[in-house]
């Protein structure tokens, strides 16, 4: 393994087991254990851990390990300042800067001696100032971090703190969205019960005071009303009774409902949000409460394919690639009106890269990715299908290979014909044999990325070199432009092979030479199968093959 | 279905009376391998004229002879603008005002007739009738009876070549001498000595004067004759010419010439352009056309090469190069050049199909087919995209599939006989003589008689032992190849079948005659006289 990467995860990614039973920890963490298993993410966009880094470590260790064995596409990285100051490896925190900034996770432990540590704190203010908003972040201290903090007030808005006293009763927290919700069910559990032993005329006033409160909670209570004044007691206790434990459904669904990410299911978590306090609707809560959960594992599932490493502001558009590049510029500022947009191109000229851009910039949409890995998972269930209609994008890699790998082309090609809008990325457009389909996407604007330029060859390949720390010349580095036939897009595990060849040297020809071979041809002789030899072979008029016209 | 020939071997009077005869409507080009000119037909009347490179649009020519002014014609043009060009420019000089619908017939007749006795005047060259073609919409024309115009042009044409012998040259200045008085000359004399003023050159005086070529060069030579002028000195015509209007000129004969396959022609005036701009990229473009087309390869390929020496990286530079290199039979270096073009142009059909009959030519034959496939479902009008996959097809063993692209091609093109020739060839390999029979019969009807054809459908008849039909096929085949060995062989080989051995060797005699060193067939004949 490269050697960097194996200091990358000594320092960054280990994570000790532990046996700890998660109730054992305070409420909030507890609750954040509880969502991240489920969602694979935390609670809070910030979480602030004060009084104890060893719990904090347990904490941020359960959550890691347990990531990396259901959530594999999720990576948390935890940075201990103490460590890095005490074994004055700091500079670490520069050389793996861009890591962080993708990381899911981004767990900070000793956060407090970054304000005394001058170095530490440029190094952090840096990293966190580039960090991606989608990532979490986690910041554990013996001490109450201050002002000192980089970005603390920034940070300290967004964060929910769990203070942690050792060996005491953690505190409670300073503001959490289950905070208001565990006194609502106390209160609820706490008016819901009505003293047996009140007379009849009691009784009647106590649940007439009940039903004002809970239609005060905004309860839907017309159920309540109408038997409120009925005669027989046991009727109205029943009724009442019956709504108690309807409210109780309801609290579980709200509990539910409470850890979902709804960010990109606005209609359906309005919908949810509509009903939930009407106890009469448990059952369709419920039911659109695990819809929504699907839709958000389908979500999360497409979605997943996203490589971060693409992202729009490292593509580097020159005249090769320009009206692809200004097209996705359009998209992803919500300038574009075309509901079609195919991009054709080579191998390695960057296409996934674009369509990777959009995904990674339109984070806040509804924007999944097909491929042909995935492609047959979603044609091939019902549910899916209809999910993938309520996109408000689709991006689709490679089409001829998902075309081809595709099991229901019939419903691939509804798909791509829809009404969401799509932008796909194709080697060639008449590879693919439907003619309606053709047609359909000669309707629409196809741009073209021509093969690289050299400028971007030479930009792709430095980068990758820089990226595996390989030391080269410019000699060198034309050399390997000169010699390299492979896509663009599989340069870099090549790069990676020669940079495990090469041990930080400089690579002579021949390693060169190991890892990027030669072209060979893999075209394939084939014996003729009947006597052509008395046929006429050759086209009569061989300059119709000819340009006849020149345009410079 | 074009008519063309030689102007040794037909004369022009009657090409343009055969086609006036026949009501024909096209365009007769003509050309003295110097000169390309154009004469356009509707119905078989004559209603336009021009000649490449000489000034043919009608402002200009009133403009030349005085009959309309500059600021008449900046006005008038402009008009044609705002119209954007819906309007022709004679119109709206007649509508201006500026000249009468009379005087603008006149100048087209003129110019209609003065153009043919041009042409009448060419004795060597090439002429070639495609229907159906119009002049522009610019175009002003009129309906003139050929037969009155080659009445009236055949007589000037006896006499011209008198005028012209005594005429100076085209670029010799004509100076006038002192004598004034005009009282025995007459009224085209008196004008063309109007327009003499020691600084126009013969030729200018064409362009200038309306009476019309003839009658400007008789009017000259009499004027000099009676001695009112004389030859000045001759001029450089060239030099009077900026180089782009040399290239330009070139270029546009060029052109004429290629359209109409002269290659040789059209080589050589793109070879001028070079001359004058080594790096003109057009010509050098044309010259690797013209040198595939005449199948000079190595020629084309230098061609091309100086092209990318230019800095061209187009795809239809990389397709001829490949295309070039593919003729040379440097395969490898071919696909590369393919490879590049595509990679320009992943969707562009002819070099899908290029590069698909590369990989044909070279037994690849996945790759071909997945290539010309591609090609076809791009442009389902790419004739040889069908017909070499449908030979990928057949070394495939995929008869029916390669049947029917043959078929596809010739739904596009039925004069292409080498396809019903290679159908017919596929019927006797399968025994399905009689589909054999009628392909191969197309064939020869398509072909206009090919040998190839005829041999085709013989050895069918031999192979079916139809013999009376391989006796009726040779007997008409021998009429047209009378030095073809096969035929009279074969020929005396069914008479003998027939016992008629008087005619057996006779046709035996008539082969030896053709391959008198075959000792098989002396044999045969000694063999069968002495028995």
């Amino acid at each position: 393994m490269n050697n960097n990467i194996v200091l990358f995860q000594q320092h960054f990614n280990r994570f000790i087991k532990s046996d700890r039973d998660i109730s054992s920890f305070s409420p909030i963490l507890n609750q954040q254990l509880e969502f991240a298993f489920s969602q694979g993410k935390l609670i809070n966009e910030v979480l602030i851990i004060n009084g104890s880094v060893n719990e904090a470590n347990e904490f941020i260790s359960i959550i890691a390990l347990n990531f990396q064995k259901h959530f594999p596409d999720t990576f948390i990285f935890k940075i201990d300042i103490k460590d890095l100051i005490e074994t004055n490896t700091l500079a670490l925190l520069n050389q793996y800067k861009k890591y962080f900034t993708y990381c899911s996770v981004l767990a900070i432990v000793n956060a407090e001696m970054i304000e005394n540590n001058d170095e530490a704190y440029s190094l952090m203010k840096s990293i966190l100032n580039e960090i991606h908003e989608s990532t979490q972040i986690i910041i554990a201290s013996d001490q109450i971090i201050s002002e000192r903090f980089p970005l603390y007030k920034e940070l300290n808005d967004k964060a929910i703190i769990a203070e942690i006293k050792k060996h005491t009763e953690p505190i409670e927290a300073q503001k959490s969205v289950f905070s208001n919700f565990a006194k609502f069910i106390s209160d609820i559990k706490e008016e819901a019960g009505v003293n047996e032993q009140l007379d009849e005329v009691e009784i009647r006033d106590k649940y007439i005071e009940k039903l004002y409160v809970w239609e005060m909670k905004n309860f839907n209570v017309n159920r309540l009303k109408k038997i409120i004044n009925n005669r027989d007691i046991n009727k109205i206790k029943d009724e009442f009774d019956s709504f108690t434990s309807k409210v109780r459904k309801l609290m579980e669904l709200h509990k539910d409902y409470g850890v979902l990410n709804t960010q990109h299911f606005n209609q359906d978590a309005k919908e949810i949000e509509e009903l939930l306090f009407d106890p009469d609707s448990c059952d369709i809560i419920e039911k659109k409460i695990n819809e929504l959960k699907d839709k958000i594992n389908y979500f999360r599932f497409f979605r997943r394919r996203i490589k971060l490493e693409m992202y729009y502001s490292n593509f580097i558009p020159d005249s090769t690639n320009r009206s692809a590049y200004d097209k996705i510029t359009q998209i992803i500022s919500k300038e574009n009106t075309d509901l079609l947009i195919t991009i054709t191109g080579s191998a390695g000229s960057g296409k996934s890269h674009l369509l990777n851009a959009i995904l990674n910039e339109m984070v806040d949409d509804k924007v999944i990715i097909l491929d042909k890995e995935n492609v047959n998972d979603a044609v091939n269930d019902h549910y899916i299908q209809k999910h993938l209609l309520e996109m408000e994008m689709l991006l689709i890699d490679d089409f001829d290979d998902v075309f081809n790998a595709c099991s229901d082309r019939k419903f691939l090609k509804q798909l791509v014909m829809n009404s969401v809008p799509k932008v796909i990325t194709m080697h060639r457009k008449y590879s693919i044999e439907d003619k309606e389909l053709l047609e359909y996407l000669n309707q629409y604007p196809t741009l073209n990325i021509q093969p690289s330029s050299l400028f971007i060859e030479k930009s792709i390949i430095k980068q990758f070199l820089n990226k595996f720390n390989i030391p080269i010349d410019e000699i060198m580095l034309n050399y390997i432009i000169d010699n390299i036939s492979i896509p663009l897009s599989h340069v870099e595990s090549h790069i990676k092979e020669l940079a495990e060849l090469t041990k930080e040297q400089i690579p002579d020809i021949n390693q060169i030479h190991q890892i990027f071979p030669k072209k060979e041809r893999l075209k394939k002789k084939i014996k003729s199968q009947f006597d052509t030899s008395n046929l006429i072979k050759t086209w009569t008029n061989e300059h119709d093959r000819l340009y006849v016209e020149f345009k410079d | 279905m074009s008519i063309k020939g030689n102007l040794n071997e037909a004369s022009l009077p009657d090409v343009i009376q055969l086609l006036s005869l026949g009501k024909k409507t096209g365009v007769l080009s003509l050309s003295d391998r110097k000169n390309f000119g154009d004469i356009f037909f509707k119905n078989g009347k004559v209603i336009y004229c021009s000649i490449v490179n000489r000034e043919d649009r009608i402002g200009q020519i009133l403009l030349n002879q005085g009959v309309i002014t500059d600021e008449m014609l900046e006005k008038a043009l402009q008009i044609q603008e705002d119209e954007n060009h819906n309007v022709r420019l004679g119109d709206i000089l007649v509508n201006m005002g500026s000249i009468s619908r009379e005087m603008l017939n006149n100048s087209v007749r003129r110019q209609i007739t003065d153009t043919i006795f041009t042409f009448l005047t060419w004795e060597d060259g090439f002429f070639n009738f495609e229907p159906d073609i119009k002049p522009g919409e610019e175009t002003i024309t009129i309906e003139l009876n050929p037969d009155d115009i080659l009445l009236e042009q055949a007589r000037k044409v006896d006499e011209w070549s008198v005028i012209e012998s005594e005429l100076p040259p085209d670029n010799a200045i004509l100076m006038k001498t002192n004598i004034s008085d005009t009282l025995k000359l007459n009224d085209d004399e008196i004008g063309i000595l109007k327009l003499i003023n020691s600084r126009r050159t013969l030729r200018e005086l064409y362009e200038r004067s309306h009476l019309g070529k003839y009658e400007t060069a008789r009017a000259v030579y009499d004027l000099k004759k009676i001695g009112y002028i004389y030859e000045g000195e001759e001029v450089d015509l060239q030099s009077k010419i900026t180089n782009q209007e040399q290239v330009n000129e070139h270029h546009n004969l060029g052109l004429a010439f290629l359209l109409t396959e002269m290659f040789e022609e059209a080589l050589r005036e793109f070879k001028y352009i070079i001359q004058i701009d080594k790096t003109n990229l057009l010509a050098n473009f044309y010259v690797g056309m013209i040198n595939f087309r005449t199948r000079n390869y190595a020629e084309a390929m230098k061609a091309f090469e100086e092209l990318l020496k230019l800095g061209v990286n187009n795809v239809a530079l990389l397709n001829n190069i490949a295309l070039t290199l593919e003729k040379l039979g440097q395969y490898e270096r071919a696909d590369d050049f393919y490879e590049r073009a595509i990679k320009q142009d992943p969707e562009n059909a002819k070099i899908l199909a290029n590069c698909g009959i590369l990989a044909y030519f070279q037994n690849l034959l996945s790759d071909a087919e997945e290539k010309l496939k591609v090609s076809i479902t791009i442009d389902p009008s790419l004739g040889y995209a069908h017909y070499y996959l449908a030979m990928v097809y057949l070394e495939n063993g995929k008869i029916n599939e390669a049947v029917d692209e043959f078929l596809a091609v010739t739904k596009k093109d039925p004069s292409i006989w080498q396809v019903y020739y290679n159908i017919g060839q596929i019927y006797i390999n399968l025994d399905k003589f009689e589909s054999a029979e009628h392909m191969l019969k197309k064939a020869l009807d398509n072909s206009d008689r090919n040998v190839g054809c005829y041999k085709a459908l013989i050895n069918l008849y031999f192979k079916d032992k139809n013999f009376a039909k391989a006796e009726e096929q040779l007997e008409e085949a021998i009429t047209l190849y009378k030095d073809d060995f096969d035929f009279y062989y074969k020929l005396g080989n069914v008479k003998f079948k027939k016992m008629d051995k008087k005619n057996a060797l006779y046709y035996w005699e008539k082969a030896l005659a053709i391959q008198p060193d075959n000792q098989i067939l002396r044999k045969t004949l000694d063999t069968v006289k002495n028995g």
